[in-house]
């Protein structure tokens, strides 16, 4: 048994918020890097935890985290997703320095961190990734006959890469030399290597991966799928579980696979397997992600568990096995990512100061955020700010309680996506299942610029609710119960 | 008075008042009246017998910003008179907004007082308001006594230029 009083959590926003509460659960101190920033908008969300006041690129810097951890004793480091959460140096390094790095052993996340390792290890348990090839020391020629043999459409990807940066469709071999000189530059800007690699393109597929959880021993299992087509810009937006399309065979089978890959590299911990789907439930490895993931909460809501705190005492040594047969799910469960961007241009970020910030609450209904009434949203962070989480018996269920509370959730001040997703969820299309990855693009028209009408009488009230506010008020957190001309609630 | 712009709808307000629960103005020419109640920072206002919040902030701009029935619009101010220089009170005369009881009067007659400056404070709905000079002028008159209690559009407070 590991004795973790404190834990550094290496990340920010709704993942960093998620991790101190579980700590918290477990008397464990959370101590929490805060970009200056951020600090005086942020403090209040993390009650209990010990905030470090850092500088901007501080999530990046191992060695500045590392020394943090040092000088706050900390027995543990949590990633979290993104930053350095899949960098196996930055794990390689808190083994040296005795700390406990909360996620799989540094020489797994390497593994599979490089595209064309973990395809030959998924070949290797049975999980036949997309046909295709890395270009390494190759002449035009030769890429040009492999892409043919492979067929286009093809798909350029960074070998380092992941997040949809540096990926490239590719659909005749006249294009083929532009789309590689691209991909290359931007392979080398986001990942700092020029190594790309070339796979067949699958038209219009779904995004379907598995939930694995390794417990010490080797003793994985595999907690159902996400089904994560909705997607813009090979961001993913929805994410559903169960997903509508496969049968219980086919998740079986996954699962197996998943948990085959997990065990040849010797994983611990919460890890996902991704892999894309063709239209005749057929499916390809991807990828898989070594950490927890942004949409893991889905499933957690079906089977009645808690990833994260799996995690946390996985690293303490007292997580408690399960087998695979007492692993039952629930229900439905369903993801929404509300980001601060403009659907009706284009999706530009729109940064900016959240003036308002009500979320929605019932049964069923949970939210992952680190926003408050008065948040600024920064340009230089991730546009996510908030996860809306919905469970219900049934698939139609969900999606109807999932809608209404998108409806309650008040978010005024930035512009965000919160419409653009009701307006998924009503489509038939989505209603009937028909999520594969072109959903976006293909509905595109149904999506955007909605006409609508605002009422009368709802200007009328807002605007008396607004008509003694200063033109440069200062919106504090305590706007919460703003209210223009009133000065002081008497008790 | 104040206008707003929506897309392409422009959208003139004047003569607002709030009084039993009812918020009437004449928008666009014409009178409109609903019932609303105030709730913290929104107020629920009546459509056919059901009751609907109404979100609405001002950022930094003057863009006035409204979350209604699920639904955000994002709104140009193009003219915003303040309620301290509306047409009512342009001459001076300073109304209830709402019903209420007068807490306590911080200006008597033949005051000089500045812009903003606070003349009383009332008590409504539990929430005290402070109510304010429209410009800088003398007070000509104070019509209410501390405790007294009012209702909405009562003329409190004239002020005269100086």
């Amino acid at each position: 048994m590991v004795r973790i009083k404190k834990v550094l959590i290496a990340n920010r926003g709704e993942i960093a918020k998620r991790i101190a509460n579980v700590l918290l659960e477990k008397n464990i101190v959370p101590v929490i890097p805060v970009v200056d920033k951020e600090f005086n908008q942020v403090f209040n969300l993390f009650a209990g935890c010990e905030l470090i006041k850092c500088e901007q690129g501080i999530f990046l810097n191992s060695e500045k985290l590392i020394n943090i951890a040092r000088k706050t004793n900390c027995q543990a480091i949590h990633p979290g997703y993104g930053f350095l959460a899949e960098n196996h140096k930055f794990a390689e390094l808190c083994e040296n320095y005795a700390i406990e790095f909360i996620g799989p052993p540094p020489v797994a996340i390497e593994l599979m961190g490089d595209k064309e390792t973990a395809r030959s290890l998924a070949k290797q348990a049975g999980v036949p990734p997309v046909p295709g090839f890395t270009i390494e020391n190759m002449n035009f020629e030769k890429i040009k006959k492999l892409a043919e043999e492979i067929g286009y459409p093809v798909l350029i990807k960074a070998s380092k890469g992941g997040g949809g940066k540096g990926m490239r469709k590719i659909t005749s071999p006249d294009k083929l030399e532009e789309g590689l000189r691209l991909a290359k530059s931007e392979s080398l800007q986001y990942f700092g290597s020029e190594t790309v690699f070339i796979e067949k393109y699958i038209e219009n597929p779904r995004h379907v991966e598995i939930q694995i959880f390794s417990f010490p021993g080797g003793r994985t299992v595999y907690l159902g799928e996400r089904e994560c087509s909705i997607q813009r810009r090979h961001q993913k937006i929805i994410e559903e579980t169960p997903s509508p399309f496969i049968t219980e065979r086919i998740r079986k089978k996954m699962g197996e696979c998943a948990v085959k890959l997990a065990d040849k590299v010797g994983y611990i911990g919460a890890g996902t397997v991704e892999f894309i789907m063709d239209k005749d439930k057929n499916y390809y490895f991807l990828e898989m992600n070594t950490r927890i993931q942004v949409e893991h909460p889905i499933t957690e809501e079906i089977f009645g568990v808690d990833l994260v705190k799996w995690q946390i005492e996985e690293a303490m040594g007292l997580v408690e096995f399960v087998k695979q047969e007492k692993i039952k799910s629930n229900g439905y469960a369903i993801e929404l990512r509300i980001y601060a961007e403009d659907p009706n241009n284009n999706f530009i970020p729109s940064p900016g100061k959240i003036l308002l910030y009500k979320e929605p609450k019932g049964p069923g209904i949970r939210v992952e955020s680190a926003v408050q009434t008065g948040s600024e949203i920064f340009s230089d962070f991730d546009p996510m700010i908030a996860k809306l989480v919905v469970k219900a018996e049934t698939r139609d269920k969900g999606i109807e309680k999932a809608i209404k509370a998108l409806k309650d959730f008040c978010i005024l001040g930035i512009t965000t996506n919160r419409e653009y997703l009701i307006n998924i969820l009503q489509t038939e299309e989505f209603k009937n299942g028909l999520t594969d990855t072109s959903f976006t693009e293909k509905y595109a028209d149904k999506l955007t610029n909605k006409e609508k009408n605002l009422s009368e009488k709802a200007l009328l009230v807002a605007h008396f609710l607004t008509q003694n506010q200063s033109t440069n008020a200062k919106l504090t957190n305590e706007t919460q119960d703003y209210y223009p001309q009133i000065t002081t609630r008497i008790p | 008075m104040a206008k707003y712009k929506y897309n392409e709808t422009e959208t003139e307000i004047k003569g607002l008042k709030f009084n039993n629960q009812v918020l009437s103005a004449t928008i666009n020419g014409s009178l409109t009246e609903v019932n609303a109640i105030l709730d913290g920072n929104c107020i629920f206002i009546e459509e056919a017998g059901v009751f609907h919040p109404v979100y609405g902030v001002k950022d930094e701009k003057d863009n006035l910003h409204i979350h209604f029935k699920g639904e955000t619009f994002k709104l140009t101010t193009l003219t915003n008179t303040k309620l301290s220089s509306n047409e009512e009170v342009a001459s001076g005369k300073i109304e209830t907004p709402m019903p209420g009881k007068i807490l306590e009067l911080k200006v008597k007659e033949g005051d000089k007082v500045e812009k903003n400056q606070t003349l009383l404070l009332m008590e409504s709905m539990k929430l005290q308001v402070e109510i304010k000079a429209p410009f800088k002028g003398i007070v000509k008159s104070l019509n209410c006594e501390i405790n007294q209690m009012v209702n909405g559009g009562e003329i409190l407070v004239e002020i005269v230029d100086s």
